[in-house]
C-alpha cells in the first residue's frame, strides 16, 4: 500500500517531506504517475501539492509575474495576463497534450520532469525564467537555464520544491513566435520547436531575438552564436538561411522512436525560415 | 488485399445465411400457426410482432405459445450459403482453389486535398470527398458511419500509423507511442452514396465494411505528388519521409 | 483511508487504499461501468469524469485526491428513458458505434458547451482532441456535440 498524502498548508508539507525521505511530490499526475505505472518500483509515500493555495495562482509583480507552481496549465491558458503578456507561453500551453492533461498537469511538474521535450520550457527560457525553490525557513532562485540539468535531472535539493516561476515581460520585442512539430495535431510529446521573441524594426531589420529549441538536445538549446549572426541583420530568408546552417550545428537531437537526429537538426534550422514569412 | 475484402465478404455470406435461416424458420412458425387456428391455407395468415394473425377472422396466436408446442429441434434452422466465385479458369492458384478469385465488389472514388509544410515535411488533410458504391443501401445512417470511420483510419494507416520492430520487439506498443489520429487529424468528410442493387446479394446489398480503408493512402499520396512533384512509395507518409523527399 | 465526496450529486463515504487509482474505484468499488480505461497513462481520454465541472483522467487521478471533490460521470447524465441531450444526440446521429469511448466524450461535450454554448466545429474538434476514437472517425461525434449544443441553447 502507498500513502499518499494532501498537504493542505506548506507547514504539512515540509512535516511531510521531513518524515518521508522517500516520498515523491506531485501535482497534477500527467507525469509522475506514469512513471510510477511504469516503473513499478516506488513504494514509497507519494505526496500531492494541488491542494496548497500558496502554490497555485497568477500573481503580478513589477515588470512581470509570478506564477505558482501548482497552477495547472488550463488555468494559465485561461488568464489574459498570460495570453497578452507572454503569448508564446500561452500558445505552447495550447499544444501541450490535450485538454484533460492541461486541466491536471502544472507549471511546476512540467519544469521538475524537466523531459528534453517539456512545451512549456522553451518559452521559459526564452522568457529568462527563474525557477523559485522553497524550503522550510527559506527559499532561492535559479535561472530556468540552470535549474534544469539534464533530461529528467534538475538542481532541486532535498526538501525542497519547486514553488513558483518568476517572467519578465518581453519589453522591446514586437515578434513572439512558437512552432511546435508533432508526430499529430494534439497529444504530440513535440518532436521540435522553436521560440523566438525578435525587436524587428520599421525598416525590417533585427534589433535583437532570443531563441530557444525544445526536443533537439538533452535540454532546451539556446544559442548566442545563431542569436549574433542575426542581430543587425535584415529580416529575410537570406539571413534566416544563414542563421539556420549554424543553428542545425548548434543543437543536439538523438534518434528515439519518434523520430531521427538528422530530421530533428533538419527542423531546427527549417523552422528559423518560418520567423520571415 | 484480398484480407481486406474477407470481412466484407463475410457480411454478405453470413447475411445469405441468416436470411435463408429466417425464411424457414417464419415457414415452420406459419405452418404450425395455420394448424392452431384451424386455417385452410397458410395466404391467410401473417406474422407480426410477437404474434401470427388469422387475416380472415383477426384471431391472433402468440410467438410464446407456439414456441412451446414446437419440439426444440424445430426451434433452430441451421443453414448454408456459398459465395459465388468466378468460374474462369485460371492459370494459378491450383494448389488452393475454394473460395478464390471473388465476384463481388464493392467500389469507391476518393478525393483527398492536402497541405504540405515544406520545412517540416507535415501533411494535413484539409478536405475529403468519398462515393462509394456497395449495392443497396439498407441503413443510410450506418453506411456512413462505415464510410468515415473506414477512412478516419485509412488516414491514419496513411500519415502516423507504423509499428517499430526492434530485434522482433515492438518498440511502439501503446496508444502514446503508435499514433492513430485524433479528433484534429482527421477533416471533415464528405459521403457520397452510389446506390446500386446486386441481385446476388442479400436484399440487394454487398459489404461497406471496409472498401474506404484503401482508399486514404493512395489518394493521399497522389496529392502529395500533386502538390509537389514527389511520389513516394513506402506508407506512412510522415514528416520525415516526405521533407526527405522534397 | 475514509475519503467522502460527492459522486453524481450525492454524498458519498468511502474506505479504501489511499493510492487506488479514481478509475478503479468508480468501476469495481462503485460499479460503475461507464467510466472505461484503455490505455492507463493519459493518452485516449476512455477514463474522462468530470471533477468540479472539469475534465479530469480518471486513470491519473488517485483516490485521495477526491477528498471533498464533486465527480461526475456518464452515470450521471439522463436516466433510462430520459436521457440527456447529449446522450440523445449522440445516438440521433450516429455518433456511438462500439460505445467505448463515447463516455468520456459526452462528458467532455458537456463540460465545452457549459463553458461555450455555441462551439465551431473545429473548437468541438479542439476540446475533443484529447478522446480518442477509432471507429467513427469523428465526424459524428462532432455533428451531435453541434447539435446538442443547438439544442441547449434552445434550439436556434
Amino acid at each position: 500500500m502507498t500513502d499518499v498524502l494532501a498537504p493542505k498548508t506548506l507547514e504539512e508539507l515540509w512535516s511531510f517531506l521531513e518524515n518521508e525521505p522517500e516520498g515523491k511530490v506531485y501535482a497534477g499526475g500527467t507525469d509522475l504517475l506514469v512513471w510510477r505505472r511504469a516503473r513499478g518500483g516506488h513504494h514509497g509515500p507519494l505526496i500531492c501539492l494541488e491542494r496548497i493555495d500558496e502554490l497555485k495562482g497568477v500573481r503580478e509583480e513589477p515588470g512581470g509575474l509570478w506564477i505558482g507552481a501548482a497552477t495547472t496549465h488550463r488555468r494559465l491558458l485561461d488568464d489574459p495576463r498570460i495570453r497578452d503578456g507572454f503569448p508564446v507561453l500561452a500558445q505552447a500551453l495550447a499544444v501541450l497534450g490535450s485538454p484533460p492533461v492541461r486541466n491536471m498537469g502544472t507549471i511546476g511538474g512540467n519544469i521538475c520532469t524537466a523531459s528534453p521535450a517539456g512545451d512549456t520550457l522553451p518559452p521559459l527560457y526564452v522568457l529568462g525564467a527563474e525557477v523559485l525553490l522553497l524550503f522550510r525557513g527559506g527559499e532561492r532562485a535559479v535561472p530556468v537555464a540552470s535549474f534544469i540539468k539534464g533530461p529528467g535531472l534538475t538542481a532541486l535539493e532535498r526538501g525542497e520544491i519547486v514553488s513558483g516561476v518568476r517572467i519578465r515581460y518581453p519589453a522591446g520585442f514586437n515578434r513572439h513566435h512558437f512552432e511546435k512539430v508533432g508526430q499529430r495535431k494534439a497529444l504530440a510529446i513535440a518532436v521540435a520547436s522553436l521560440n523566438a521573441l525578435m525587436a524587428v524594426s520599421a525598416s525590417g531589420e533585427i534589433e535583437a531575438v532570443r531563441l530557444a529549441w525544445g526536443s533537439v538536445g538533452p535540454t532546451v538549446v539556446t544559442s548566442p552564436e545563431v542569436e549574433a549572426a542575426l542581430t543587425g541583420r535584415p529580416l529575410c530568408l537570406a539571413t534566416l538561411r544563414e542563421a539556420a546552417a549554424l543553428a542545425r550545428e548548434v543543437c543536439r537531437p538523438i534518434d528515439d522512436l519518434r523520430a531521427t537526429a538528422a530530421y530533428r537538426r533538419q527542423v531546427a534550422g527549417n523552422l528559423l525560415l518560418r520567423l520571415g514569412i | 488485399m484480398w484480407y481486406f475484402c474477407m470481412s466484407r465478404v463475410i457480411l454478405h455470406q453470413k447475411t445469405e445465411i441468416v436470411i435463408r435461416a429466417c425464411e424457414e424458420l417464419r415457414r415452420r412458425i406459419i405452418g404450425r400457426a395455420a394448424l392452431i387456428l384451424f386455417a385452410d391455407t397458410v395466404e391467410d395468415l401473417e406474422l407480426l410482432p410477437g404474434r401470427v394473425r388469422h387475416l380472415k377472422t383477426g384471431k391472433e396466436v402468440p410467438l410464446t405459445l407456439l414456441a412451446s408446442l414446437m419440439p426444440p429441434e424445430d426451434r433452430v434452422c441451421i443453414s448454408q450459403f456459398i459465395m459465388p466465385v468466378s468460374r474462369d479458369g485460371l492459370d494459378t492458384g491450383k494448389a488452393f482453389v475454394i473460395g478464390f478469385p471473388h465476384l463481388l465488389f464493392s467500389y469507391a472514388a476518393h478525393l483527398a486535398a492536402v497541405e504540405v509544410d515544406e520545412l517540416t515535411g507535415a501533411l494535413e488533410v484539409k478536405a475529403y470527398f468519398a462515393a462509394t458504391e456497395a449495392g443497396r443501401v439498407i441503413n443510410p445512417q450506418s453506411f456512413e458511419q462505415q464510410v468515415e470511420g473506414a477512412i478516419a483510419q485509412g488516414i491514419g494507416y496513411a500519415l502516423h500509423e507504423e509499428i517499430g520492430l526492434h530485434r522482433g520487439r515492438i518498440v511502439n506498443p501503446d496508444l502514446a507511442t503508435y499514433i492513430i489520429p485524433t479528433a484534429e487529424d482527421i477533416p471533415d468528410i464528405t459521403s457520397l452514396v452510389v446506390e446500386t442493387f446486386e441481385t446476388s446479394g442479400p436484399f440487394g446489398m454487398k459489404g461497406v465494411g471496409e472498401v474506404c480503408i484503401n482508399g486514404p493512402l493512395p489518394a493521399i499520396a497522389g496529392a502529395l505528388a500533386a502538390a509537389c512533384g514527389v511520389w513516394m512509395n513506402r506508407a506512412p507518409l510522415t514528416a520525415p519521409r516526405i521533407l526527405a523527399a522534397l | 483511508m475514509r475519503i467522502t465526496f460527492v459522486l453524481n450529486g450525492e454524498e458519498r463515504h468511502v474506505e479504501c487504499l489511499p493510492d487506488r487509482r479514481v478509475v478503479d474505484l468508480l468501476r469495481e468499488d462503485f460499479g460503475l461501468t461507464g467510466t472505461k480505461e484503455a490505455c492507463g497513462t493519459g493518452e485516449c481520454g476512455a477514463c474522462t469524469i468530470l471533477v468540479d465541472g472539469e475534465t479530469r483522467l480518471s486513470c491519473l487521478m488517485l483516490a485521495a485526491q477526491l477528498e471533498g471533490r464533486s465527480v461526475t460521470t456518464i452515470e450521471g447524465l439522463g436516466a433510462e428513458g430520459c436521457l440527456h441531450p447529449l446522450q440523445e444526440a449522440f445516438v440521433q446521429c450516429g455518433a456511438v458505434q462500439c460505445g467505448y469511448c463515447s463516455p468520456g466524450m459526452i462528458l467532455t461535450a458537456l463540460a465545452l458547451i457549459k463553458e461555450n454554448p455555441a462551439p465551431t466545429r473545429e473548437e468541438i474538434r479542439k476540446a475533443l482532441s484529447g478522446n480518442l476514437c477509432r471507429c467513427t472517425g469523428y465526424q459524428k461525434i462532432v455533428d451531435a456535440v453541434e447539435e446538442a449544443a443547438r439544442v441547449t441553447r434552445g434550439g436556434q
